[in-house]
Parts: C-alpha cells; sequence; structure tokens
C-alpha cells in the first residue's frame, strides 16, 4: 500500500506509538521556532531543564508580535531572549526582520524535516514540504530539551487539487474554499496533504498561503510535497542544498480524501465572525468599507506586494479608505524597495507598516466604531482586530486592493486585465538581522528584566496529598475563570509569582492570599472545568500556589493535559454526587499517591470529612510518570536531559 | 470578555457568567485554542445559565453536566433568572477596576 508524504515523514521520526488514527505518538523533533509573544515563557521552561544548550538541529527565536515598544516590557522581553538565544545555540531573529513564518519559508524551511513552532501558523512551512506543527511554548521547551513530541496520530487527507486558478482567483481562495466546505471545526485531529495536478501551478509561497490557513481548519499541519516548484524557489533563495525531491508514493493510500477544481474557484472572502463564514466576493459587493490591511504571515510575499504595487500604479486609493501595507520579511521589503514598487503603493495613499504581525495580532490598526475592514489576514474572531464588534472581512490582497481603489467591496475581476507579476531570478539575500548562537556560550550573560523571573518547578510528587479545599466553583468554570486576561495582566505572563496574585480573581480575589496561607491545597470543580482558552497559565499558577491537585466531575480536555503537565493531579469524582459533600475549607488527604500512579490503579480513594470517596484516575502510562515526577519539565530533565 | 454578576432576588440563584471574546491581548500561546468565544444558554433540564466556549471543537450544543439540549440566550444581559424567571437585574464587573483594587 503506498503512503502519503506525512506518513512517510512521521515514520521516520517516530519514537514511540503505533501510526493509527487516533492512537499516541510521540515522533522526534528536528527544528523549534519561537516568536516573542510566547518564545519568552518557552525560553524559561527550557531554561527550568538545565541544559546547556538546545538539543534539536536548528532552532530560532523571532521578535515579529509586540513590536511595539511602548513600555519597558517588550524591549525587556526582546533583549532577554536575545541574548537568551545567544548562550543556548538559538538563532535570533531581530525586529523588523519579519514575520516568523514568511521568514522560516525563506530562510530555513526544509522539506521532510519536523518543525515544532509555539504559534499556530507554524504549518505554513508545509508549504516546502516541511512537517510543521503550532504547540505550546511547553511543547517546544521539551523539544529542546530533546524531548519528543506526542500527539495523537492524525488522520491523514488527501486534497486532491485539479485545474488551474483563473485570473484574480488566488491561493487564499484554495484554503477560504476548505475552510467553506469543512468549517473551523473541520480539521481536527487532521493533515491536509495536497496533491494533484493542480499543485504544479501553485509556487511556495501560494503553497505555504494554503497550509497557514489550515490553522483555521483546526488542522494539526498542512503538506505539499516537495517538487520542481520547490527546488526553483530554493534556487532563488540560493539554498538550493537545502532541497530535496520528497512526495506521496504514486499509490499513496489516504485517511480520507477530497478533491477542489481550482478551475472552478472565484474570488471570496470569509464574512466577520469567524473565518469559516465563507462568501463569493460578487454576493456582498457593493458594501462601504473604511479599512483595508494587506500583510501577515498568511499573505505578505513578494509576488503579492508587487501585485499590489501594480495595481495602485497611478491610482489614488479611496478618500474614505485608511490603507496599510505591512511586508511579510525584510527581504520582501527590501525587494519591492529596490524594483521602485513601494512608491506605487505609498503613492497611492497607503500606510506603510514594519515587517510584522502588526493589526493581525490587535498590534496596532484597529478599526474604529462600526468600520468594516477587509484584510489579507487569517483570523477574524470577535474582538481579534483590537475592537469589540469589529467588522473584518478576510481576503486575497487582490480583493483588498479592489476594495481600497473604490470604497466597496469590489470583485477584484471588475479591475481589468490581471498583472502577471514574475517571482525575481535572485532574491536578495541578506541575513545580516538573524544573529547565530555565541561560538563560546560562557561568556554571554543573560540579560533579565525586572518582569521575567525564573520558571518555579514543583516538586515530584508526593506519596501523601493533604490540605484544604481552597476553592470549590461549579461547572463550564473556564481558563479565562482561572487565570484571567486582560491590560495589567498579560505583561506578567513571564513572571509567574506576579501573575498567580490574579489566579480566580474575579471569583474571588483572596484566592491567591488563601492558597499561600493553607500552604496549597485543592480546587473542587464541576462538570467541564477549565474549558475555554488553551493558556498554560491556568495550570502552572495554581501549582505555583501549592495547588496539588482539582476534584472535578469532569475536565475539558486541553486543561486537563496542561493540568498534568504541570504536576497537578486531574482527580474526577466516580460518583458525581460527592461533588455536594465537599465544600470550602473541607480537608481532604488522599493517601499512597505515588503507588496508585506506579501501580497503573485507575482509582484512589480521598478522605473527606471522615469518610471515603473514590476518584479516578484516567491516565496514560505517560502522564502518570510525568505526574510522579512533579510535571513535564521534570520528567523532560530526568528523562531526556542526560 | 465581559464579567456578568447574576443575583436573583426572588430564588437566590447566583452566578458569575463571562461571556464573549477572550481580550485581544490575551496572547499567552497564540494557538487557535487561545480564542475562546463565550455565549450564554440555558440548560433545558437544570433551568441554570450554562457559559460555553462556542469556538471548542467538541462543542455540541449540549450541558457538559447533563447532555440536554442548551437553549442560546441571545439577549446580554439576561433579563430573566433561569430558574424561576423572576426579572433579574445582572451588574457587569469592571475587571480592571476590580484588579486595580
Amino acid at each position: 500500500m503506498g503512503k502519503s508524504l506525512a506518513h512517510k515523514i512521521i515514520q521516520s521520526h517516530l519514537i514511540e506509538g503505533k501510526m493509527e488514527a487516533g492512537e499516541e505518538i510521540g515522533i522526534r523533533v528536528d527544528r523549534a521556532l519561537m516568536q516573542d509573544a510566547t518564545g519568552t515563557m518557552a525560553c524559561l521552561q527550557f531554561e527550568a531543564l538545565g541544559i546547556p544548550k538546545v538539543k534539536v538541529e536548528h532552532a530560532v527565536i523571532y521578535v515579529d508580535h509586540n513590536i511595539l515598544q511602548v513600555g519597558f516590557e517588550n524591549p525587556d522581553d526582546h533583549k532577554f531572549l536575545e541574548t537568551f538565544a545567544n548562550k543556548y545555540g538559538i538563532y535570533f531573529s531581530k525586529p523588523g526582520n519579519g514575520i516568523c513564518h514568511q521568514v522560516n519559508l525563506e530562510r530555513f524551511s526544509t522539506p521532510g524535516k519536523i518543525l515544532l513552532g509555539s504559534d499556530s501558523h507554524t504549518p505554513t512551512a508545509g508549504g516546502a514540504g516541511m512537517l510543521a506543527i503550532g504547540v505550546g511554548g511547553l511543547d517546544v521547551a521539551v523539544a529542546m530539551g530533546g524531548g519528543p513530541f506526542y500527539t495523537k496520530m492524525p488522520k491523514i487527507v488527501g486534497v486532491k487539487l485539479t485545474g488551474k486558478l483563473r485570473q484574480w482567483v488566488t491561493a487564499k481562495d484554495v484554503i477560504l474554499e476548505m475552510l467553506r466546505r469543512l468549517t473551523v471545526k473541520g480539521g481536527l485531529n487532521k493533515i491536509f496533504e495536497y496533491y494533484g495536478d493542480g499543485i504544479k501551478g501553485l509556487s511556495v509561497p501560494e503553497r505555504g498561503t494554503i497550509c497557514n490557513m489550515g490553522a483555521e481548519l483546526g488542522a494539526t499541519t498542512s503538506i505539499f510535497p516537495s517538487d520542481d516548484l520547490t527546488l526553483d524557489y530554493f534556487r532563488r533563495q540560493g539554498r538550493e542544498q537545502d532541497w530535496k525531491p520528497m512526495g506521496p508514493d504514486p499509490d499513496a493510500q489516504y485517511d480520507e480524501t477530497m478533491e477542489i477544481n481550482l478551475s472552478e474557484l472565484e474570488p471570496m472572502m470569509a464574512c466577520p465572525g469567524a473565518p469559516d463564514n465563507i462568501k463569493k466576493v460578487r454576493d456582498v459587493q457593493g458594501i462601504d468599507v473604511q479599512q483595508v490591511l494587506i500583510g501577515s504571515c498568511t499573505n505578505s510575499n513578494y509576488r503579492e506586494l508587487m501585485t499590489v504595487a501594480y495595481l495602485l500604479k497611478d491610482r489614488k486609493i479611496h478618500p474614505n479608505i485608511t490603507m496599510a501595507v505591512n511586508p511579510g520579511s525584510k527581504q520582501v521589503l527590501e525587494m519591492v524597495s529596490k524594483e521602485g514598487a513601494m512608491y506605487n503603493i505609498v503613492a497611492a495613499g497607503a500606510r506603510l507598516l514594519e515587517s510584522g504581525c502588526n493589526g493581525c495580532i490587535g498590534m496596532g490598526s484597529a478599526p474604529g466604531t462600526n468600520w468594516v475592514s477587509v484584510r489579507s489576514f487569517n483570523r477574524n474572531w470577535p474582538g481579534r482586530s483590537g475592537t469589540k464588534d469589529d467588522k473584518v472581512y478576510l481576503t486575497s490582497p487582490e480583493v483588498c486592493v479592489a476594495c481600497a481603489i473604490t470604497g466597496k467591496i469590489t470583485d477584484p475581476r471588475d479591475l481589468g486585465e490581471y498583472p502577471e507579476i514574475p517571482w525575481p531570478d535572485r532574491f536578495i539575500i541578506d541575513d545580516s538581522a538573524i544573529l547565530p548562537p555565541a561560538k563560546d556560550p560562557s561568556k554571554v550573560q543573560i540579560i533579565r528584566g525586572p518582569n521575567i523571573k525564573p520558571l518555579p518547578l514543583r516538586n515530584p510528587m508526593e506519596q501523601m496529598l493533604q490540605g484544604e479545599v481552597l476553592m470549590k466553583v461549579d461547572d463550564n468554570i473556564s481558563t479565562d475563570a482561572i487565570m484571567p486576561a486582560g491590560a495589567k495582566i498579560l505583561p506578567l505572563r513571564s513572571n509567574i509569582p506576579a501573575i498567580s496574585e490574579y489566579v480566580f480573581y474575579w471569583l474571588d480575589p483572596d484566592f491567591a492570599k488563601r492558597a499561600k496561607e493553607k500552604n496549597g491545597g485543592f480546587i473542587v470543580g464541576g462538570e467541564n472545568y477549565g474549558q475555554g482558552s488553551s493558556r498554560e497559565h491556568a495550570a502552572l499558577a495554581p501549582m505555583y500556589l501549592g495547588v496539588k491537585g482539582v476534584l472535578a466531575k469532569s475536565f475539558a480536555r486541553i486543561h486537563r493535559a496542561n493540568l498534568i503537565n504541570f504536576g497537578i493531579l486531574p482527580f474526577e469524582f466516580v460518583n458525581s454526587t460527592d461533588y455536594d459533600t465537599v465544600k470550602q475549607g473541607t480537608m481532604i488527604k488522599i493517601d499512597s499517591v505515588l503507588d496508585a500512579l506506579s501501580n497503573g490503579r485507575k482509582t484512589i480513594g480521598a478522605a473527606v470529612n471522615g469518610s471515603k470517596i473514590d476518584l479516578k484516575l484516567d491516565l496514560t502510562e505517560r502522564q502518570r510518570k510525568i505526574l510522579v515526577a512533579g510535571g513535564l519539565l521534570n520528567y523532560t530533565k530526568n528523562t531526556f536531559a542526560s | 470578555m465581559d464579567v456578568w454578576h447574576v443575583r436573583c432576588s426572588k430564588c437566590g440563584y447566583e452566578k458569575k457568567l463571562n461571556l464573549g471574546s477572550t481580550d485581544i491581548d490575551q496572547t499567552y500561546s497564540d494557538l487557535n485554542e487561545d480564542f475562546a468565544y463565550y455565549k450564554l444558554f440555558i440548560c433545558k433540564k437544570e433551568n441554570v445559565f450554562v457559559t460555553e466556549n462556542v469556538h471548542d471543537g467538541h462543542f455540541d450544543n449540549t450541558c457538559a453536566a447533563d447532555g440536554s439540549e442548551l437553549i442560546s440566550v441571545e439577549e446580554i444581559p439576561p433579563k430573566k433568572c433561569p430558574k424561576c424567571k423572576a426579572d433579574i437585574t445582572p451588574k457587569k464587573l469592571d475587571i480592571n477596576e476590580l484588579l486595580s483594587e
């Protein structure tokens, strides 16, 4: 039976588990990617492992998210990341050098390698035949420490592309069509592998666009074969040596298949609310637009900006429109500037922003009240733009320009003939903004601002856990309730002692004080404890406060994994009515915890007010080991650091 | 994200509800799972308010507690107690104000 490309790459990196959809597998990681918003915590987590140098073959930290330096916090983070990278064998891409995924595609993507990145759009590198997965910072830290990446073996979905994109129809429309068909939940636990004659008309950056927004499908990742077009891109980047041909077997079998005829696609948009709210541009045209933004890791490559420049030549943007452009990388900006195209963009009345994430993560360019904002970005979750009740449309750069010129949502086919912009024979290659690690790390001193504190670790698991119920909450408590966000709290994300003061703050402002006074204890929750945002701080901060276990009727799956990763035991009530027998202040004593974990016991007894209740220990073998060690970092340190 | 404090003076039902999207500057991990959107529902079986992250891949319009159907509450803040149907006036908690205390 023929194998898919994704299957081959996973198989060649498989360390543990069976490659059957849904089974847990452990895979070796070749490379790591971090950005500044998540990178500081990932670095602190790596530092806690006590390893002198990263163990992956290549790792890069990019500063692209928090590039507005309106206070000391962001520049402090950047200097920390720079010195940290220098010391631990990591490359550092300076602010202004570009968006991590664009720069990675240009300078570091390598077919057949596995890349783990602490950013959801890491799969962009799938456009160059890389198996690139977006994960939390902890997973990246563990991988850099030599640990495998564990995940459920995804289903591999073969997406056969046939036909050829018509003029004014772009790679963005391909992924919007995927979102239209499958929705934002359609890619969960799946890898989308593109193949078929249709891929021959898609360059690596276009393939990157499609893989990039596979994240919005919820997919584990997306991938294209590495073929002659990949070689062509690498040659233009001066990296022929990094290329090798890779693809599925001719008779490859996929878990599922689907087909898209590129010739039938039309310009499309994701309408406000969610990236899967897809409509044809023709069906929504005429709506007044106030803002147009072109850029992001999805659509900001050389050819896209040259197309934008061509379309704006000798034109002015509509007087009612404010338009901004952010090139994906320094390379793109240099190229477009050198060729004089940036003149057209600026002369037309657009604002030029630096290479970075900018408005795509709400870092500037927030739309005004009731504005319609048309963007070449990847997400339009309500509020993502920085404005509550925003009206953000996601589409191709071509549609963006058409809207900017007319002041209304406009089908770009009305602009006339499509400009066929060629790729340059050779991109400008200047890696001077990517700083290599130090040759002598012993001479590097890590510079830590006052807001960056070393990561606290839990001690190994105790045989007996004892303490009070510090808090009892009801069903559906979210991670936003456990560890709130907001302007005052988020800057503390690299300072666990400080951020932990806000655990459960709006439910009970005294929680942190009480937890410290009582020397830790337990939390009791109802159903679906820890639903919502995946933030690991909702486990890390309670761990710092001494929370030993959470007793709940049921757990949300991501938060449950986070609790285990930080050494907090997630106990489920065997009898859910026992929830009613405990209240805040109740003493709980659980004996023989280590024995139960080590012996694979499925339940454990807890003494509560003189009587006994049974708690489930529904854990995998690996999760038990992690808990015994006192969390994933301890486990990694013990297992892989040597 | 808004937090509403509901207290029914008639039957005593009380709950704090977090509704809407997580704050934009909340990029703790910048994974898609970070972008929660909490909507308000009433559990048909228990007659209580339920907030659910509708972006969760596993959310299927049923109550996590008992599997029963959830009825969407479109009017925010809600005007009626889900338990006794008496009029309620939820209070919006200002998180930043609370944090500065």
